[in-house]
C-alpha cells in the first residue's frame, strides 16, 4: 500500500467496512449464517488499527451495524492497515491473520469471538471479491 | 468426582501425545473422558487418535468440544481446522486460551479430564497450574532413556515437588529397541540409568518401559498394552 496517503487509506478502510456491512445485511443468506454463528448473543468487535483509526461494529439481532464508539467491546482486535486492508480484500484470510501473529485479539472470551467475527469476516472478502478488490 | 491428570515433559518428541492417547483410550472403556491438547502451537492429539476435525459448534454459553469415540476433545486444531497452519501465538494469547479451553467449552459431566501438556515449563504449563491449581489428581511424566531428557525431566520432578504436585509416575518411552528380524534389543539412547536414578532419587513410580515400536506414530493404540497400569494407578 506504498505511495497512498493515509487519507485515501482511511477512505478506502471505511468504505470496504460499510459497503461490506450494507451487502451483508442485505443478504437473507448471510444474514441467517450470521445468526447462527452469533447464537443470540450481542457481541461486539473493536478494530483498532494501528497509528490509524479505531473502528467497531457490532451484530443486533441479525443484522451488522457499524459503531464508532464502543464501550465494552467483547473482543478488541489491533492490527495494521495493510492487515486489515488485505482481510476485506480477501487476499488474508481473518484466521490467517488471526495464527500467522498479523493480529493481537483481546477479550476474556476471545475464542468464541473468533469463531464468531471470522464468519462474518470470511463474507467480507467474497464480497471484496465481487467488487473486483 | 472429576479427577484430573497433565501428561507433560520437558522435552519435546517423548511421546507425551502418544501416550495421552492411550490412557484416554483405556480409561474411555469405562469413564468419560476429556482431552485438553494444551500444546497450542504444535496441537497433534487429534493426529495421534486419527480424529477428523469437525466444525466446532458454539452453543449458548459455551463451545461444544468435538466428540470422538466417545472421548471429548478441545485443541486449537479445532480452530484452525488445517493441519498445515502455522499457529503463532504470543504468551498472553496462550494464557488466555489455556483457561477459555478449561472454563469456556462445555465439558459436560467428566469423570477424567486428561490434559496433553505442551513441552517445557513456559507459558502453557505455567497456566495449567495457576488455573488447576491444588485439583490436579497428577503429573504423568514422560521421558526417553536420553541424557537431555531425563536431565531436563529432574527439573520438571522439582518443580512438581516444589509446587506440590503429586507425580503420578514416569513413563520411559523408547525404552528400547528390539530389532524384528534378528530379535536383538538396542538400547538406543545407550544407558538407561538415568531413568532409574530418578526413579530412585525422588522415590516416583516407574509406570512403564515403553519400547520403540516401528509405526506406533500411525497405530498409537499399538502400545495399549504397556498402559496396564492405568486401571490401577489413576
Amino acid at each position: 500500500m506504498s505511495g497512498i496517503t493515509q487519507e485515501i487509506k482511511s477512505r478506502l478502510i471505511n468504505y470496504l467496512l460499510s459497503k461490506g456491512i450494507d451487502t451483508i445485511n442485505a443478504s437473507d443468506e448471510v444474514r441467517l449464517k450470521i445468526k447462527e454463528s452469533m447464537n443470540g448473543e450481542d457481541r461486539t468487535i473493536l478494530l483498532k488499527i494501528k497509528d490509524f483509526e479505531t473502528m467497531g461494529f457490532g451484530v443486533e439481532d441479525d443484522r451488522l451495524v457499524k459503531m464508532s464508539d464502543i464501550k465494552n467491546p467483547t473482543v478488541t482486535v489491533v492490527l495494521s492497515e495493510d492487515t486489515f486492508i488485505q482481510i476485506v480484500r480477501g487476499k488474508l484470510t481473518f484466521k490467517e491473520g488471526f495464527f500467522y501473529g498479523d493480529m493481537d485479539v483481546i477479550g476474556e472470551d476471545w475464542i468464541r469471538d473468533y469463531l464468531t467475527f471470522n464468519t462474518i469476516f470470511e463474507q467480507f472478502s467474497y464480497i471484496a471479491k465481487e467488487m473486483g478488490l | 468426582m472429576l479427577k484430573i491428570y497433565i501428561v507433560a515433559s520437558t522435552k519435546g518428541g517423548c511421546g507425551k501425545t502418544t501416550s495421552t492417547a492411550n490412557i484416554a483410550r483405556k480409561l474411555s472403556m469405562k469413564y468419560n473422558i476429556g482431552i485438553i491438547d494444551a500444546d497450542l502451537t504444535s496441537p497433534s492429539i487429534c493426529k495421534i487418535l486419527d480424529a477428523p476435525i469437525k466444525k466446532l459448534k458454539i452453543g449458548r454459553d459455551k463451545i461444544e468440544p468435538m466428540e470422538f469415540n466417545g472421548m471429548k476433545i478441545f485443541s486449537t486444531a479445532l480452530l484452525t481446522g488445517d493441519d498445515d497452519m502455522p499457529i503463532m501465538f504470543k504468551g498472553e494469547k496462550k494464557r488466555g486460551a489455556i483457561e477459555q479451553f478449561v472454563n469456556k467449552i462445555n465439558w459436560g459431566k467428566l469423570d477424567y479430564l486428561l490434559v496433553d501438556a505442551a513441552p517445557g515449563c513456559s507459558d502453557e504449563l505455567i497456566e495449567l497450574l495457576d488455573i488447576f491449581n491444588k485439583k490436579i489428581d497428577g503429573m504423568i511424566i514422560v521421558t526417553t532413556p536420553s541424557r537431555l531428557s531425563v536431565n531436563s525431566v529432574r527439573k520438571l520432578v522439582n518443580l512438581c515437588e516444589k509446587k506440590n504436585i503429586k507425580v503420578t509416575g514416569l513413563i520411559s518411552n523408547m525404552d528400547t529397541f528390539r530389532c524384528p528380524s534378528c530379535g536383538l534389543h538396542t538400547d538406543i539412547f545407550g544407558s538407561k540409568d538415568g531413568v532409574t536414578k530418578i526413579v530412585n532419587d525422588f522415590n516416583i513410580q516407574l509406570l512403564d518401559r515403553v519400547p520403540i515400536i516401528p509405526n506406533v506414530e500411525n497405530r498409537p493404540m499399538m502400545i495399549m498394552e504397556y498402559f496396564r497400569w492405568v486401571s490401577e494407578v489413576l
